[in-house]
């Protein structure tokens, strides 16, 4: 048995709530319980009637066909049916494709790569790797416009890359092999 | 009269209506507990034991914040306290208007791994990733929101699946609801285990993920930049990005022991535009890419397709029998498009227990992560019924609001309530 993860405290006030709201929330509460209740009517109808309380089944509940508990065992058919469909999916792709990776190493973006796609120039990419606490400008298009610390926000120079901007939606089709 | 007293279209109808939740309910339920049962439980690892790695490359873990003055504290110290041997943080201040920036800036002071970036103005959550992208030492990202707190070893068990295969995109991690005071607190607690959670690891075994969590993933650089890196035009841009890598051939998986704990909204509005925005951005993301991976290529990819393109009928089909049984009180139907009644029999007492069984095999798989939640499912056995019910009117109000959007409106943030808060 292993243990309970840790995890941060759990936040449970029902307390706070604007009391119209618990009044609310209570009654949706009771309602849906009502509901889900009322589903197993039938069921009811039907124990009442095999202990005996045939009255009861007839006059309040209506009569129960016994043709109904056919359908039940054709519903648990194809809920049987799914479950083995998944099971054998899953283990003949385990066996076709498991342990076994046919797929080619995609070689990790490059820099040059990516300051292609941002439309930046190296340098810019390198200071941003190297910033702990930046400031971003950013235009209509999401295109870095500006960059500062916090203080030298008003004398931010531009940085934009000469070539027209690479557009910030990208080829309307990715590239794919 | 019944469900069965129905005739011609109707009937077509219903039996899509009713059949098609309660199938996918049970293929979730099969496949969680045949992906608990053979992956999650196998070995000696759970949250707090990830499997040794080869070697640990350096991780660059980016957190966009947007006026997250109250939460990134806590998400900064838990994120300096990941217990990696080689990591940096860069939080990115996207021109938030309180004090985020200057706490940020206080805690860089005190952490040498942390770097901060600041935006002049606000750009949106997709824009802060890209630039904490660009900033980054390493090949490696590990993304999360500044409002969410890290599990310690959650980036060693993003990485693992990272560096273990070269085609390895993106890893998403499990994420856990932290508030909890409120009916909408507990009934997301509820959803995130027997839906959310369900729904992700029947996926894995059938083919594709729908989407990484935002809140908690983590991406090889290179996978971004073949593709578009997160679009600042999409509502939900991790929905976006999961189609993207996919449909590049990439992996992406989904690590049930990387465990984040976030905030979620606890109002009636918050929860209502949260989730219309989920919709919208599923349904953007399949008119953009379902022409594409139709291909015999993108195979793979043609079961989560239909899962979704069948979930948006759905829901349309459902809003048509309610508002036709609406319309039998006023005007007179042709017989063909009658609704006898919206309740229904021996269906009924079948859809209360696939709450059950859902509830029940959650229990069972997420006894792992968290004890005692049977306190919370207590109170929500119903919710899977409302779950499909809130689908349904996102997904009707979410499909001519993507369709209609017009093309390239940049998205911003949308924070909605972070909950009760002492």
């Amino acid at each position: 048995m292993h243990d309970a993860p840790r995890r941060p405290p759990i936040i449970y006030r029902p307390d706070l709530q604007p009391r119209p709201q618990r009044l609310l929330f209570s009654s949706l509460t009771a309602l849906a319980w009502i509901v889900w209740l009322y589903l197993f009517l039938p069921l009811i109808s039907v124990l009442a009637w095999l202990f005996g309380v045939d009255l009861f089944s007839q006059f309040i509940l209506g009569p129960e066909d016994p043709a109904h508990l056919l359908t039940l065992l054709n519903y648990f058919g194809v809920v049987l049916i799914t479950a083995v469909i998944i099971v054998a999916w899953s283990s003949y792709n385990l066996r076709r494709f498991g342990g076994l990776d046919r797929r080619k190493t995609v070689p990790p973006v490059s820099d040059a790569e990516l300051c292609t796609r941002f439309n930046i120039e190296p340098d810019l990419l390198e200071s941003l790797r190297a910033s702990r606490h930046v400031v971003l400008g950013l235009d209509a298009e999401g295109q870095i416009e500006t960059v500062g610390t916090a203080d030298s926000c008003a004398s931010n120079q531009r940085l934009r890359h000469s070539p027209p901007p690479y557009p910030v939606s990208v080829p309307s089709e990715p590239i794919t092999r | 009269m019944s469900w069965e007293d129905a005739s011609g279209l109707i009937t077509v109808m219903f039996n899509f209506a009713f059949f098609f939740p309660l199938f996918m309910a049970w293929t979730w339920i099969a496949a969680g507990l045949w992906y608990f049962f053979h992956w999650e439980r196998r070995g000696d690892s759970d949250p707090e034991q990830p499997p040794e790695m080869a070697a640990y490359p350096m991780c660059s873990i980016l957190a966009p914040c947007f006026n997250e003055g109250d939460n990134v504290r806590d998400t900064v110290e838990w994120l300096a306290r990941q217990e990696y041997p080689d990591f940096e943080i860069i939080a990115i201040n996207d021109g938030s208007s309180d004090d985020t920036g200057i706490i940020l800036d206080e805690l860089a002071q005190r952490y040498p791994q942390l770097r901060v970036i600041h935006f002049s103005e606000n750009q949106g959550k997709a824009m802060a990733l890209r630039m904490g992208a660009l900033a980054s030492r390493s090949e490696y990202l590990v993304c999360i929101d500044g409002d969410a707190i890290l599990h310690p070893k959650a980036t060693h068990w993003l990485m693992y699946h990272l560096t273990s295969g070269p085609r390895v995109g993106a890893v998403t991690g499990n994420p856990r609801i932290r508030n909890r005071s409120t009916l909408l607190g507990r009934l997301q607690v509820g959803e995130f285990s027997s839906i959310i959670g369900l729904i992700k690891r029947a996926q894995r075994i059938y083919g594709r993920v729908f989407t990484v969590s935002g809140v908690v993933s983590a991406f090889r650089k290179t996978a971004l930049h073949r593709n578009r890196y997160w679009n600042i035009d999409m509502v939900t841009e991790d929905i976006d990005l999961t189609w993207q890598l996919q449909a590049d051939h990439w992996d992406v998986r989904y690590e049930p022991n990387a465990l984040c704990w976030i905030l979620m909204p606890e109002t009636l509005r918050g929860l209502w535009k949260q989730r219309l925005r989920w919709a919208q951005g599923g349904v953007e993301v399949l008119h953009r890419y379902a022409g594409r991976v139709l291909s015999w290529r993108r195979r793979r990819m043609w079961g989560v397709l239909l899962e979704y393109a069948l979930s948006v009928l759905w829901a349309y089909t459902m809003a048509s029998i309610f508002l036709l049984y609406l319309l039998g009180f006023v005007v007179t139907l042709p017989e063909a498009l009658v609704v006898p009644t919206l309740l229904p029999q021996w269906t009924g007492v079948i859809l209360g227990c696939t709450c059950l069984a859902q509830f029940g095999v959650s229990l069972l798989i997420d006894s792992r992560y968290e004890k005692g939640l049977w306190r919370v499912y207590f109170w929500v056995i119903w919710y899977p019924l409302a779950f499909w019910l809130i689908s349904m009117l996102t997904t009707v109000v979410a499909v001519p609001k993507a369709l209609l959007k017009r093309h390239g409106t940049r998205a911003v943030w949308i924070s909605p309530d972070r909950g009760v808060r002492p």
